[in-house]
């Protein structure tokens, strides 16, 4: 855990947080006994217990995008003033209302122009992870892209960013103990201990505690991308915004081993990029292996994006890659058997389709491909 | 009456379709088709929709896994439904449903589609008959193109590519077809700076290139809405950032060009949809502050005639209207209000 300069640090009147999203900021799927719902009283409580003179004003909207916010965000940045914070995480519901992630990111953009203008400092926000039930996007390939802009954003505007997506990811049994099982939900919200957790998102990002290690921001090709040319560049951003990232001990990995990517770029934003000497072929899955300058170092070793090469006819099922689906697959199919999304034996390369758990229904598409190779031009 | 397939009386038939196991529960907004003063809403209810007819009876469908529905047309003697879900693969298909007021079936998809990722498809309709299907896919969601079949009434043809991929999304496909048989389509599309809106018709059987439809600019705009006219040309509707919000702009389609653009409603005007019959064109919207839904009604010319507002929090209504006034009911909250369409100078 690092600790970098703290927006509350030179705090010496009280100031106003204005927490401004949707349902997620509301409070839907927390306690209903709380007398006040959500991340904000805890924010304010964390805050206070800090010895921040601070309050947290909760202006979460149920059901709203992005298209709403940027019309409704001026009453609330009418009960701040100069001086004062917007919490802006928005974005989720924009993905069922036909809104592409290029005009979220211009509302988003806008709002915090808005608050600027008002000499308001901005956080931006990450969106957490879809529940794996989601009605659209439960992959999170959508939401993803969105975070990845949402980071880049922040970054290029020398914008802090709060980041739940990458706590919430790295948190075991995420879906079984912070998620709400109540809510009818399309998205997925935080329970009470989930929102416990945000809270404390925010209130690192406040007081300067670094606890989020360099995270992916644009990422190309895009996770979940088909018929992508065998000799398509990988590119991946790289973002940091706590005490830096550390270059020396930042890798790109294809189909899990490291590549001849050298950094470029600076501590907090690296370029990443590799041109496969040969024709990728297959399913091309792209790793980030980094750590940041804190101590003790914040790390970061998974999947940012899996794509497939045209041409390929991917075989489902071959998780070593071997072209072909057999009982060494199998093998490691049955160790994440029957896990979710969020715990330990779970495994994403082995939930074929994507919907958060290793069930029946993968089995059923492992199966269906047992004993065959891949047909010529595939790996 | 020719459109009317709707009994007087009837019992509900509750008609499972076996796509797929259940799902959660979601809350969706209600789809709606009016023609000749009926109305339908398809209501989704979980891994369920309930397809309200009218004289208070419903008939209940069983969507394929996390089903998402985008079209509804009243046909001649009946119905037709079009959404997509995600298969097995992380692709995502489409489906189609018809039925009458008894009962619902499958209908065969268009063959040929290529990618993986199919979304939104839109039903068209030629009077009372289904012409075609138009939908997004593509390899990607970020590389999704517009492509279309026509129904010959006993099968699909070929789809055709109406569009190829971008340089970035292309979504919120809506369509129409004019008195002259033609279809016309409008989705948006990020052209490297910002969504615009862009269109083609299908005139004889071929599409038209791809054309913006309103003048460059750097500001997004999204999600267009399409209705013929009875004067045989069409209105487009959708919102564009005004700098402070979106608001609601109209063009009218007529001798194969777009012409009258203007500003139809306040800034904070969204998610426009055209609720009437071919006889009246009634538009609905979304007011996003203070939250609230708004009814126009428009001449030929995309004239605002009359227009009535009902603040409400709630996601889309299903809308009727009654004499001078409109009625938006909630199904899923079960909540209903009522606004008087007040005539404007």
């Amino acid at each position: 855990m690092g600790v970098f300069p703290s927006l509350a640090a030179a705090q010496t009147t009280a100031r106003k947080y204005i927490a401004f999203g949707d349902s997620i900021t509301f409070g839907v799927g927390d306690d209903p006994a709380r007398a006040r719902l959500g991340y904000t009283p805890r924010l304010e409580t964390l805050l206070q217990s800090a010895g921040v003179s601070a309050t947290v004003l909760n202006f979460g909207e149920g059901g709203e995008n992005t298209l709403m916010g940027v019309t409704r965000i001026d009453t609330a940045l009418a009960q701040g003033a100069a001086g004062d914070v917007l919490l802006l995480m928005e974005g989720t519901n924009d993905i069922s209302k036909g809104i592409g992630p290029e005009t979220t990111i211009f509302n988003l953009a806008a709002m915090a122009d808005k608050a600027a203008l008002r000499n308001m400092a901005v956080i931006h926000a990450t969106l957490i992870p879809r529940y794996p039930d989601a009605r659209l996007d439960s992959e999170n390939t959508l939401n993803d892209e969105l975070n990845g802009r949402i980071r880049n954003l922040a970054g290029l505007r020398e914008r802090r960013l709060a980041d739940p997506n990458e706590v919430f990811r790295n948190t075991p049994n995420l879906f079984t103990g912070y998620y709400s099982p109540t809510v009818p939900d399309p998205v997925g919200h935080p329970n009470a201990a989930g929102y416990d957790l945000l809270a404390r998102v925010f209130f690192n990002v406040i007081q300067g505690i670094d606890t989020v290690s360099p995270v992916p921001g644009i990422v190309r090709p895009s996770p979940g991308e088909r018929n992508v040319r065998p000799d398509i560049p990988i590119t991946v951003d790289v973002w940091d915004f706590g005490t830096g990232i550390d270059l020396a001990n930042t890798f790109l990995l294809v189909n899990g081993q490291a590549v001849a990517a050298v950094p470029s770029g600076n501590s907090r934003l690296a370029h990443l990029s590799y041109q496969s000497p040969a024709p990728l072929t297959g399913i091309v899955t792209v790793g980030l292996r980094s750590r940041d300058l804190a101590t003790p170092a914040n790390t970061i070793d998974r999947t940012v994006s899996r794509f497939t090469i045209q041409g390929s006819g991917s075989l489902q099922g071959d998780l070593n890659q071997d072209n072909r689906v057999d009982g060494t697959d199998l093998i490691r199919f049955g160790r994440s058997f029957g896990s979710q999304r969020g715990t330990a034996a779970y495994d994403p390369d082995a939930d074929f389709n994507a919907d958060g758990s290793i069930d029946g229904t993968d089995l059923a598409v492992l199966a269906s491909n047992f004993g065959r190779t891949a047909a010529a031009g595939s790996s | 009456m020719r459109g009317s397939f709707l009994p007087p009386l009837g019992v509900a038939l509750c008609l499972l379709l076996l796509y797929g196991a259940a799902a959660v529960s979601a809350q969706e907004e209600p789809l709606q088709a009016s023609r000749n003063g009926q109305v339908l809403a398809l209501v989704p209810e979980g891994s369920s929709a309930r397809l309200e007819l009218p004289g208070g009876r419903s008939l209940r469908l069983t969507l394929p896994d996390r089903a998402a529905l985008s079209s509804l047309v009243i046909l001649d003697g009946g119905w037709a439904a079009a959404g997509s879900y995600p298969d097995a693969t992380g692709g995502r298909r489409l489906f189609l449903l018809r039925g009458d007021d008894k009962a619902a079936s499958p209908l065969t998809e268009p063959a040929g589609q290529e990618d993986a990722q199919r979304w939104n498809p839109v039903l068209l309709m030629d009077g009372g008959r289904l012409a075609g299907l138009a939908w997004l896919e593509g390899d990607g969601i970020r590389s999704l193109a517009v492509r279309a079949a026509a129904w010959t009434g006993r099968r699909w043809q070929a789809p055709r590519r109406v569009s190829h991929p971008g340089p970035g999304s292309q979504l919120a496909l809506a369509g129409a077809v004019l008195a002259d048989g033609s279809w016309l389509l409008a989705w948006s599309a990020f052209d490297g700076t910002a969504d615009e809106i862009v269109w083609s018709r299908r005139v004889g059987g071929s599409w038209l290139p791809v054309s913006r439809l309103s003048s460059a600019n750097a500001v997004p705009d999204v999600t267009p809405a399409l209705t013929a006219t009875p004067g045989g040309g069409a209105l487009v509707a959708w919102s564009r950032y005004d700098g402070s919000g979106y608001q609601l702009r109209t063009a009218r389609f007529e001798g194969g060009e777009w012409r009258g653009e203007h500003a139809a409603g306040p800034s904070g005007s969204i998610f426009p949809s055209f609720v009437g019959d071919a006889g009246r064109v009634h538009l609905l919207y979304m007011d996003a502050a203070p939250r609230g839904w708004s009814v126009l009604e428009l001449d030929g010319e995309g004239r605002i005639v009359a227009k009535a507002t009902v603040p409400s929090p709630l996601d889309r209504p299903v809308v009727s209207f009654e004499g001078e006034g409109v009625k938006m009911r909630w199904p899923s909250q079960k909540r209903q209000a009522a606004a008087r369409m007040d005539k404007l100078p």
